[in-house]
Order: C-alpha cells, then structure tokens, then sequence
C-alpha cells in the first residue's frame, strides 16, 4: 500500500479515537477509553507503517534517479542503500507527519502507564491538527533529498527533535489539565485563555491588517482551467513577486468583535478573581462563553468561505499585476498554519468554557492532579533532554557540513530559546520548589516559545536561515 | 569586604539566573527577528530619518544581536552565576552525598517519603536477614551497631546528584570554547572559478561589512561538477580542490558536500557555486537564412565572422528574460559598420529567421556556464573542547533522566522477648513512583526473609 493510503487510514483512525476519547470524557465508561487507546494504537502502528512505506517510495525515486544519472543498474547492497538514503523526515510535510507520530508516542507511552483520563482528546487532537496541516496545506510530493540533508545526522536530529517537541507538547497539556484537576480558579485560567485569544486575533489576522481595514487577509489563490491550484503573486514595491492578500468578507468586523470581547472577558475575570463576588463571577463567565463562541462562529465561517472561496469568483482582482493571468479563477484561502494556529486556541477555549460551566464535572473527570503535575514535570526532562540531543547533534553535524558548530542561524537560536525554557521550568521546580500551578503556568507559557521557535522560522516570521529546505 | 559579600549574593542567586535567562530569550528573539545577515548600512538606510530608532539600533548593535556588547554581557554574567552557584553548593552537595547523615534516628527515620514497620521472631536472624537483603538490593552496607539496636544504611546510584554540577560544567566548557573559537578561530568564504586559484577570504567583519583576508596558503579548483534532478534541485555538487604553499602542492581532496577537506587545521567545506555570469561558452548556429548554418562555439564577447565582412559579437546571456526563458543578446557588426543587437531566445530558435526575415539567421541553443565554486573556510581551534564540553552535557542530561539517588535505612532493635521490631525507611531524589515500588518490594523481600508473615503490622507508605 502507498504512504498516502496508510497516512489517511491512520488519521481516520486519530479520529476514530478522539471520537471516543471524547465519548470517555462525556459518558464516563471506561469501556471507551479502552476502545480508543487501543484504536490510537492501532492507527499508531498505521501511521508507522505509512513512514516505512514513506521510505521505501522515496528510495525508489532515489534508486531511479541515480541509475538514470549514472547509467547502471544498482544492485546488492548499494541498491539498499540507495533506497535507504532518504528518510521520511527531509521537507516540511514530512517533518509534521514525523511530529504527529511522536505526539502520539510520547501520549501512548504515558496513557499505558499512567491511565491518563481526558487528556487524549487534547493530545491525539494536536497530533490530528499537525497530521492535517501537513496533508492539507503542504506539498507532500516526494522531493529529491537536497545534498545538505545526505547525512547520517539527519536522522539523530530530526528523530530528537520530534521527540523532544512532543513531549514539551504532552507536558503543557497536562499541565493545562492540571490547573483544573487541582481546583485552580477557573477565572484565572479564563484570563490567560482570553488573553492569548486577543493575543491570537491580532497576531493572526495580521495586526495591522485587522486594526486599519477591519478585514482579515488570506492568501488569493488561482485555479487554473485544468483545476490545478497555484498561489498568485504580484510585483511587490521591492521588485520581488510576493504572494498576494485579500480580506475575506465578513471576517474582520467579527474578529475585531471578538477581539474586543475577549479584552472585556479578560478584564471581568481579572475583577472575578480579584475581588470575587457572585454578580462579577457571573458577567465574567458570560463575556468569556460569548467570547469563545463567536470564535467558534469566526473559525466556522472561515472554513466555510475556504470550502467555497477557492471555487468562487473574484473578478477584482483579475487586475493585470497579478501573475497568472486572467484564464485562472481567483479565490481567497486563509493560511493552513493560521487556522491551525487559531484552531489550538479555540481547544483551550473550549477547555476554558467547560471549566468555567463545571468545574467539579471537569475535576473529577480528569486524572488526579498529582499525577499530571508528575507527568508534567517528566515530559519536560524528556523534552529537555532531546532538544539538548537535538542542539548537540546539529551542532556536530553544522561542524562537518557548514564549517561551523554554531552561528545564531536563527533555527539554531529557537532552538536554544526553546532549551533555555525548559531550563527555567525544571529549575523554578527543582531549585525553587515551585511544583503545582506555577510550573504549569511556565510549562503553557512554554509552549509558546517553542511554537514560535520551532515554526515561526520554518514559516518565515523570522529572518531567512540556512533551514530553509525545511519551509513549506 | 561588604562589597564582595553582596556581589556574591547576588551572583549565587537563582533569581538572577532566572532573569538573565528570560533576558537572553529576549535578546534571541531580537537576532532572530532582525536579519543578521544584512550589514549595518543596509538597516540604517531602512530607518533612514528616524533619528531615535537609528541610534538605539547603533548603539545596542542590533546588526549584530549575538556579539553585541549587552549580549556578550548577559553570557558573561550568567558564567559567573553558573560558576558562583557551583561553588557554593558544590561543597553541600560533596558533603550530604559522602558524609551525609546515616546514623539517623527514628524520628528522622519515620519522617522519610517512605518508611514501614516489620516485625522479626530472632533478633539475630533478622539482623543477618537484613543485612543480606539491603546489600542485594543497594550494593554496600554501613552499620552502626548500639547496644540494643543496629541501623544499617545503603544508598544507590550516588551520581545522579552529579549530574546537575556535569551539566553546568559542561556549559561552561561549551562556553569558554566557543568563545575561544571566536577570538582564535577563523570563518569566511572563498569563491574560485574553475580553473583558478585564490587566497582572498571574504569574512563579515565589524559591523556586518565584508572583509578581505589573505589565507597563508592558496587553493587551486581543478574542476567543478555538479548535476541537478530532473526539477532542476541540486542534486549533488564537487569540486576538485589543490591547496598550494607557494608554488608546492600540499594537499589535494575532491570535496562535496558534507566531506570537507582538512589543512592545517583549517577545513574547507563545499558550501555552495556561483555561475560567473560574462563567461559563459555560447552554443550558436549561424548562417545565410534558408541555407545550411555553421556551428560556433563563443565566448562572451568574442568576435567571429559569420559572412563576409560581417562579425557577431555575444554580449550576455540573459537567465530569464521575462516568461520567455533563457536569451542571448548578441551584436551583429554588418558590413557598413553599422551595429544591431539581437535578442535571441533558446525556447524558440527559430524566431529569428521568421520575425527578423534578415538576410542571416542565428539560432541560439544554447550556453555553457562557468562556475565558480564556493567555500567555506573555518578553522575552530577549540572545536575539540567544545564537543567534549558537547559529550559532557549528553552525559549530564542522561543522568538526570535516568538516575536516581536512593538511600535506605533499617533499624533493627532487640526486643525483651528476644524478638526484633524492624523499622526500614528510604528516600529517593528522583522519581518517586519508581521507587515507591522499589521500596515495596524491599519491605516484601524483607517480610519474607524474616520469616513472620502474621506481624508485618502497621505499614505506612507515605
């Protein structure tokens, strides 16, 4: 079977399983949770076989490619390790099928041992948000393995760095899930949630974009006449071509709203917990809820203008600077990494909203806050120590390849930064005594950093660097 | 002496570590934000007229986050930190895990994570049993024997309390040599066409200009391959490298990607090529239109006569001439001595026949690039240093996940039957649950060595 078939069967399988994760969660049987580790497992081992398949595909193109260039057929053990000298892990798309795979890992390996109630629907929902990101929105032809790549490092530092991400993943959830198994106010994880919601909006619909225009960009996109899809570009004032935004009706004037209802939730809640009281309790949990679901709505909306958007016309912008020309359609199509990104807030805000409606629900639904405090604190000694491995290897391997073990490229810099987080969290917890909802508040924080280190150059938000093979 | 004393306050504190770390993310984000790959002319032009942004941006170096004075600071600062911390627990730390308190008693004992009560039917028998079991499970035992009463005490895995010093140590290793390696070492590029030698080093200098430097040997290309994938990816590219000592050939290695040639300490890494544009061999077919043409093969402006009295001169190649593809432009010198130029597209050889109609057509099929190869040249002194400061930190970290510093305590104490109540006690640094089981099979194994199952009463795992 192809990567491609067993890459869908595993992901139809991740939904299967968060299905019944989120069944366990509603019903409290325990028959479900069974069900969906077994079925996560299973779609697992799926996925597994995909990366093998993966492998072999990618060797077949470099066996091809080779005997095509050198005019020989390969045989024997030069055959095999031409079919072995591409792994799965060498463009963007493979790189966030790879981290799906060790999210689910790093959760399996935990959920066996730890019987961790309710947090498989957050962490099998990241890994399906990753895996769906990378078949949606990335290419995932198998490219030939650019000269760079052909090490045995490769496969050191990449296979750390999943690891090592997933974990701190799998460690900021269950230090999410801890702020409720222990009773922490719900207001004051209301405030955080809404904060990096208005955090999220302004970031995400491109700050300035939203505030001056009141519209949302997305990129515009053009259907050839043969169906085939290209991103349209157009002369930017610098003389390069540069992909071309449009706002996306309806959009911004329902992200400012929100964008302005989550500064009212957040100041309620920071009254609620501050001075408390019934009536302040009350109109915060009301601006937070009416937050999050205008959020649902802005989030519903956008898929649905992608769904139609690409199909639609948008005869205005058939204007002649605009590359291709005029036998495309045009249509606008948000970024998959801003979705994603929006997507992930919208879980904590779900979290939050049930959090803030019940409470003790929530609580006794969870595992005991102990064990995810433990788990929390574990995951990051595990991430910590594979971005370490990760920084090490790639250290080493820059040494033999660039001439240099370390120049502040910046993927080298995120992944320092990322370093030196969990550094703090295992120090604020082993030096500082801080366990429980302090180092929880570090390890979400967290989470961030390494959002940003660890997309945010693969994505371009920072200057260019020597990964760019790694861009999609 | 006040002054030292709060100096060294200040520096063995945990707060000012956790500020210098969130002032080094910080200042990471900054460099990553800022290309620092571009000069410090090239960001002033982009501020040019914000006269505060340009002097912030001067005077902190933004052009160069990562050698700025306030960075190399924050470094600084946070060595003597990880050096001040060290120091002062390091002697604590020697001290609790060599000479650490063994001889407890039972009011330490009981208030350990984890401690139970057994109960012997001999004093003798369950000394002994005891004994042996704690030494099958952690190795060496010390006792202390009292008149009625012996304590026995083992411990595990007593490196594991290490392994924040190793970590530390390690960074700072990685540290000083890298640092080292800045002030010693050596990083630039060499560019060198096919065929030619060269020993000019281009080096980003102070302020992210480009400086010349002359290496003390010169390096010859002999040759420059490289082939692409169908797409037209680079597939993989070499060169043949000579290095010379003045006129001597010392050394000589075909470098490729990731194999790097070694000299003197210097390594010379294939890092990337550069087509020389001018000196490409054009590929042009020539002649009366209509009849058979000639073949030539030309340099750029090199002259040759096509017909009588009548020369073509190439003048560039141009890669990409709107959607058109690849095109020559090419001087026709015509007998009066008149000059037209001719723009001629490989895509579409014979459109000059067609559109032109001139008494000669020119096909154009195209040109051989010239290449030149480039290098990358570094020489890291300390490397060595670095990369054990590397294994150390591996080491570190390996230990901290993995080990675990466990201690064990029995008391054993006669009773006035002659009978013995055993009181066994443990305490672990690192992962707890592991050792609550650990600690469990312990009491079991020593329930059952000292052979009265009925009174292993009153067991309390905390």
């Amino acid at each position: 079977m192809s990567s491609a078939t067993l890459y869908g069967v595993a992901s139809l399988g991740y939904l299967i399983a968060l299905i019944a994760y989120s069944a366990h969660f509603a019903i409290q049987r325990d028959r479900a949770r069974r069900i969906a580790t077994v079925v996560a497992a299973a779609a697992f081992l799926v996925q597994t076989l995909g990366l093998a398949a993966r492998w072999y595909e990618a060797g077949l193109h470099e066996v091809a490619a080779k005997q095509s260039a050198e005019g020989v057929v390969l045989q024997g053990a030069a055959y095999l390790a031409t079919l072995g000298s591409h792994p799965p892990w060498s463009n963007l798309y493979e790189i966030m099928v790879f981290m799906s795979w060790g999210i689910v890992l790093v959760f399996l390996i935990a959920d066996v041992k730890l019987r961790l109630r309710g947090a498989g629907i957050l962490a099998i929902g990241v890994a399906l948000l990753a895996f769906g990101i990378a078949s949606l929105s990335l290419d995932a032809t198998v490219q030939p393995l650019v000269p760079a790549l052909r090490s045995y490092w490769l496969h050191f530092h990449v296979f750390s760095a999943s690891i090592g991400y997933a974990a701190g993943l799998i460690g900021a959830i269950a230090s999410l899930l801890y702020l409720a198994s222990a009773g922490v106010n719900a207001h004051k994880v209301a405030f955080g949630v809404q904060l990096v919601m208005a955090i999220a909006i302004v970031l995400l619909g491109r700050g300035a974009t939203l505030l001056t225009t009141l519209g949302y960009s997305a990129r515009l996109l053009a259907t050839a006449p043969g169906g085939e899809l290209v991103a349209a570009q157009a002369v930017a004032p610098n003389g390069h071509l540069a992909p071309v935004y449009g706002a996306m009706p309806g959009v911004g004037p329902l992200l400012l709203a929100n964008l302005l209802l989550a500064i009212a939730a957040l100041v309620l809640h920071w009254r609620a917990w501050q001075v408390g009281g019934g009536a302040a309790q009350r109109s915060a949990r009301l601006a937070s809820i009416a937050s999050t679901a205008l959020f649902t709505t802005t989030i519903a909306l956008i898929l649905a203008l992608d769904l139609i958007g690409v199909a639609g016309k948008a005869a205005a912008w058939s204007s002649s600077q605009i590359q291709p020309g005029p036998p495309h359609r045009f249509g606008l199509a948000s970024n998959a990494w801003d979705l994603g990104l929006f997507l992930l807030v919208w879980i904590g805000g779900l979290y939050s909203a049930v959090q803030l409606l019940m409470p003790e629900a929530l609580r006794v639904r969870l595992p005991e806050a102990a064990v995810l405090d433990r788990l929390a604190h574990r995951a990051v000694l595990v991430a910590f120590t594979f971005v370490g491995v990760l920084i090490v290897t790639g250290a080493v391997w820059a040494h033999y390849a660039w001439g240099r073990y370390w120049g502040w490229d910046p993927k080298e810099t995120g992944s320092l930064v990322i370093w030196f987080v969990y550094a703090a969290y295992l120090h604020a917890r082993i030096t500082h005594g801080l366990t429980g909802a302090p180092s929880a508040v570090i390890a979400i924080l967290g989470f961030f950093v390494v959002l940003a280190g660890f997309l945010g150059v693969n994505l371009g938000w920072f200057s260019g660097g020597l990964h760019s093979y790694g861009a999609g | 002496m006040k002054i030292v004393d709060a100096i060294w306050r200040l520096f063995v504190s945990l707060k000012l570590t956790a500020l210098l770390l969130a002032l080094l993310m910080g200042g990471a984000f900054v460099g990553m934000f800022i290309d620092q790959t571009a000069g410090q002319e090239q960001h002033l032009a982009a501020l040019e007229g914000r006269e505060l942004a340009s002097w912030l941006f001067t005077a902190c170096e933004l052009y160069d986050v990562f050698g700025s004075w306030w960075f190399v600071l924050l470094t600084l600062s946070l060595s003597l930190n990880l050096i001040a911390c060290t120091l002062e627990r390091l002697p604590r730390l020697w001290r609790d895990v060599f000479r650490g308190a063994r001889d407890l008693d039972d009011e330490h004992l009981t208030a350990l994570g984890h401690c139970a009560r057994l109960h012997g039917a001999s004093y003798d028998r369950a000394a002994a049993a005891c004994r042996a079991v704690l030494q099958a499970t952690a190795g060496r035992v010390t006792a202390f024997q009292r008149a009625d009463s012996l304590l026995l005490f083992a411990q595990r895995q007593r490196s594991a309390r290490f392994a924040s010093v190793v970590v530390h140590l390690s960074l700072l290793i990685i540290l000083f040599g890298h640092t080292g390696d800045q002030a010693l070492g050596e990083d630039g590029t060499l560019a060198i066409p096919e065929g030619e030698a060269s020993r000019t080093m281009f080096q980003r200098g102070p302020a992210g200009l480009t400086r010349r430097r002359q290496l003390d040997f010169t390096v010859r290309c002999d040759d420059f391959r490289y082939q692409t994938f169908a797409g037209g990816r680079p597939k993989d590219y070499e060169s043949d490298l000579v290095v010379l000592d003045g006129e001597r050939e010392v050394a000589s290695k075909t470098i490729r990607v990731n194999d790097p040639l070694d000299y003197r300490g210097y390594k010379l890494y294939q890092s990337s090529y550069q087509r020389i544009p001018g000196e490409e061999q054009v590929h042009l077919l020539a002649g009366a239109r209509g009849s058979e043409l000639r073949e030539h093969r030309l340099a750029i402006g090199e002259r040759v006569e096509v017909a009588p009295a009548t020369s073509v001169v190439p003048i560039e190649v141009v890669e990409q001439l709107g959607d058109l593809g690849q095109a020559l432009r090419l001087q026709l010198v015509k007998p009066d001595g008149s000059v037209e130029t001719l723009t001629l597209l490989q895509r579409l050889p014979e459109l000059d026949a067609r559109m032109r109609q001139g008494e000669l057509e020119f096909r154009y099929l195209g040109a051989e690039p010239r290449f030149a190869t480039v290098l990358s040249v570094g020489r890291s002194p300390l490397a060595g240093l670095v990369f054990a400061g590397f294994a150390l930190l591996m080491l570190g970290t390996a230990i901290a996940l993995l080990l675990s510093h466990c201690r064990y305590w029995i008391r054993v104490r006669r009773l006035d039957d002659g009978q013995a109540e055993i009181l066994v006690a443990g305490s672990a640094k690192r992962h707890q649950p592991a050792f609550a089981g650990q600690f469990g099979a312990l009491v079991r194994r020593l329930e059952a060595a000292c052979g009265d199952p009925g009174a292993g009463a009153a067991r309390g795992d905390r």
